[in-house]
């Protein structure tokens, strides 16, 4: 009976192919590890195919052959051959500009270079980047001038003192004060200017006008020659009950363009530096200095500018003003154009510059940002490559093969008018023509033009590493003076003791021997 | 009879994989992966705040424990932290309220009651960033639709600056409007889980609506009420979207939560090695949290 038992359940053992848990995880696995193994043959396989450089293209007469051809012709005109694409990183601001001008370079030159905007954070992406090598390749990007200071001194920013053509773009700039901006301390340039403005005093004629301080067109009468002048033009205006605060200042909270780079507008039209170009050491220890703390807290506890604006980032900023409940503000000269927008703002058409900055000295403060090269290891490039990537950088920053201002036109003529280091586009009718359009008039367009070409750079700017760390503290330290939980000389003090302590933590000067 | 004889002479003959080395093999591709996406990170991480980095994110030199050390001396870290548990124990109690209330509500039987339900849940589906931008127009003191809904009402004569006035707390219940549906989601399953015969039978008993919550609801909704706890606890601590949207710390550093200053300390003043001792520290104080909620889950457990 066993045997027969044993036999029986032999049989259906045979019969049935019982498969275990186990049996089917390791089929499961194998077929896992081949399909992995096809994949990465296919990948490898496809990326040898697409890294060779593209064959050259078979004599047609099509349309788009005969482009080709043009093309072809154009990069090889100039020693240099096609290859895999050259890659521009831009932050999110009118990036179809920034699009058509890459398509004009890429048509003009026979090139494939590619724009990639950087979502979210832009320094937080680069940082990143530039510390794992993740992510898509980046060649040129935008960099505000005190990131490229520390990003030069990290080794990721090539300098362009070789390029071609250097010296003569160098010589074609209007304001020689930029290349300043350029210029780190161990004689290298970094870059070229992609975009120059400045900060200057706006005004909302029609409510100047209410309180009998602008004539019948919206134009201030009689402009404030220094920042007690403005303070006591605000008095005035609250005093009328035309506005309940005269001014919004662009006291925000934004590393870049916030409460310190406001500060460093009142400093500069005084004159004052901040610090010495040569030693990098603080010279804030002065009345002048203590005056501008003194009127930025005066303000507040006077109720004569708006302590809401702390809250504000930069967008709300400007929507606030365009709401034409403030007669004053300060935001980037092409901020204008917002406000003179009937879709943005009910008072369209009043806004306006002050004819001239209040201060001692009423300079300026240079604003911009650069475009600079990549150079780190995650982004060697061959001479061939290196060289696609100057023309590119020049295209963009200064003129086209043909000796056209191509890129730099785009971005002044149309709105909302990026300002430009070259004194050809303000004198450029088709400019004029532009601006003129968008409710600039006259009078604006002589200020703007003066400010553009007469800005002053703070000497901070150069070769400090630290500089943001100084930006950020001035973010921690004015808001609390404005608010009167520190006193102005209590600021002063701290402000710098907080310099000398950055420059002796981090380096002044010596650094860069 | 040599060793090595003995040992060749008793040794099984080995195929394939034991079951121990199998289980290995299996779960090996979860703990490269994790290794690569976590345990590597977090050990570039660690190494890093062990270094004095420059502002152009260059190790300076070793710096030992000396991050930590300045991040407990720092009266900015200080301020932030108080800042962080405010800005959290407000999500927490909002989101909790909230949640019961509403999941009580939406528990009752009413026409719509479908729609309502997933209406209420649509908040959550929203990503931070959104619901930053979102109560960035309804906070706002120029065009606010709180403003504008105040005005409305007649309760104030002129648009407030909403977010100077309430700083963290108007943060915080943007903050808890996003994550309240997630607690409705949690709470509504608990309260379909309680037996009606219970709610019978205190009603009989002569309960009042309280008791009847007190007696019969809560205890079926504790693990959930935990649950939601950790998870807002923990999300709230590590949330930087929303201030980083509406006011990047401001006014005056009133919203720095702990989060955005290890955010400004790593991307803004390029201190990889402060930025990196600071996110430990919030892994700590995160760690910490979690652990006590669980230890009072484990307790009443027992």
């Amino acid at each position: 009976m066993s045997t027969q038992k044993k036999e029986s359940e032999k049989k259906t053992k045979n019969t049935n192919v019982n498969v275990t848990r186990r049996q089917a995880l390791s089929k499961m696995g194998a077929a896992a590890v081949g399909a992995a193994a096809i994949v990465v043959v296919g990948g490898v396989a496809y990326y040898l195919s697409t890294s060779q450089a593209p064959p050259s293209p078979p004599p047609t007469t099509t349309a788009a052959a005969t482009t080709q051809a043009a093309t072809t012709q154009a990069a090889t005109q100039t020693g240099l051959t096609a290859g895999p694409p050259v890659y521009f990183n831009i932050w999110a601001y009118h990036p179809e500009i920034v699009a058509a001008n890459m398509q004009i370079f890429n048509q003009e030159y026979g090139e494939n270079c590619e724009v990639l905007q950087v979502p979210g954070d832009y320094y937080a992406s680069l940082l990143t980047k530039f510390m794992t090598g993740a992510g898509s390749r980046m060649d040129m990007m935008y960099l505000h001038s005190d990131y490229m200071t520390r990003y030069y001194k990290a080794g990721w920013i090539q300098p362009v003192n070789d390029e071609e053509h250097c010296n003569e773009i160098r010589n074609d700039y209007g304001n020689k004060n930029l290349l300043e901006v350029l210029m780190m301390p161990d004689g290298n340039q970094c870059g070229w200017v992609y975009f120059n403005g400045t900060v200057p005093i706006q005004y909302n004629g029609k409510v100047l006008q209410k309180a009998g301080l602008a004539d019948d067109t919206g134009h201030i009468k009689s402009s404030p020659k220094t920042w007690d002048d403005f303070v006591q033009m605000c008095r005035d205006l609250v005093k009328s009950k035309v506005v309940k605060y005269a001014y919004l200042p662009k006291w925000i909270q934004c590393g870049t363009c916030g409460i310190n780079e406001i500060f460093d507008e009142y400093c500069i039209s005084e004159g004052e530096l901040q610090f010495d170009p040569k030693t990098q050491e603080p010279t804030l220890e002065n009345d002048r200095v203590l005056h501008i703390l003194e009127n930025m807290r005066t303000l507040v506890a006077e109720n004569l500018a708006d302590p809401g604006v702390l809250a504000l980032n930069e967008q709300d900023h400007i929507t606030t003003f365009c709401a034409g409940k403030h007669a004053f503000t300060e935001v980037h000269d092409y901020d204008l154009v917002a406000f003179n927008d009937p879709a943005q703002s009910p008072d369209a058409g009043w806004y306006h510059w002050l004819p001239a900055q209040p201060g001692s000295k009423g300079w300026y403060p240079y604003m911009g940002a650069l475009y600079c090269i990549s150079s780190h290891e995650y982004m060697k490039r061959s001479n061939n490559e290196a060289k696609r990537l100057e023309r590119l950088h020049q295209f963009y920053a200064w003129k086209d093969k043909n000796g056209n201002y191509v890129a730099g036109k785009q971005w002044i003529q149309s709105p909302p008018f990026l300002g430009q280091p070259y004194t050809q586009y303000y004198d450029d009718p088709a400019t004029k023509e532009a601006w003129l359009k968008q409710t600039y008039d006259e009078g604006d367009m002589a200020v703007r033009r003066n400010a553009h070409l007469t800005a002053v750079v703070p000497p901070g700017y150069h070769g400090m590493v630290w500089y943001s760390n100084w930006h950020e503290y001035l973010m921690d330290i004015l808001p609390k003076m404005v608010l009167g939980e520190v006193t102005p000389r209590d600021a002063l003090t701290s402000l710098i003791d907080t310099a000398n302590s950055l420059r002796k933590e981090y380096g002044g000067p010596e650094i860069w021997k | 009879m040599t060793q090595t004889a003995r040992n060749s002479g008793s040794a099984k003959p080995k195929r394939g994989l034991t079951d121990s080395q199998f289980a290995l093999f299996l779960i090996a591709p979860l703990v490269i992966f994790q290794a690569a996406l976590t345990v590597y990170p977090s050990a570039v991480a660690l190494w890093m705040s062990l270094q004095k980095f420059n502002p152009s994110g260059q190790v300076m030199r070793f710096y030992g424990l000396g991050n930590y050390i300045d991040a407990f001396s720092d009266p900015g870290v200080q301020a932030s932290t108080v800042i962080s548990i405010e800005y959290t124990a407000t999500i927490v109690a909002v989101t909790v309220l909230l949640g019961l209330g509403v999941s009580l509500l939406l528990n009752e039987q009413f026409r719509g009651r479908s729609i309502v339900r997933v209406l209420v849940i649509l908040p959550w589906a929203i990503p931070e960033y959104a619901t930053a931008l979102l109560y960035g127009n309804v906070y706002s003191q120029t065009y606010g639709t709180l403003n504008g809904l105040l005005m409305a009402l007649g309760l104030i004569k002129e648009y407030l600056p909403i977010i100077s006035i309430g700083t963290i707390w108007v943060l915080a219940l943007a903050y808890a409007w996003h994550y309240a549906p997630l607690a409705i989601f949690f709470f509504l399953g608990s309260l379909q889980s309680v037996p009606e015969d219970l709610y019978r039978q205190a009603r009989v008993d002569g309960a009042s609506a309280f008791r009847r919550f007190k007696t019969v609801t809560l205890p079926y909704m504790r693990y959930a009420l935990l649950i939601i706890l950790v998870l807002a606890t923990t999300d709230a601590l590590k949330s930087l979207d929303l201030v980083w949207n509406l006011t990047q710390g401001g006014p005056s550093g009133m919203t720095r939560v702990l989060t955005y200053y290890v955010y400004r300390a790593t991307f803004v003043l390029g201190n990889l090695g402060y930025g990196a001792a600071l996110s430990f520290i919030l892994l700590v104080l995160i760690i910490a949290v979690t652990a006590i909620c669980f230890i009072v889950l484990t307790r009443r457990r027992r």
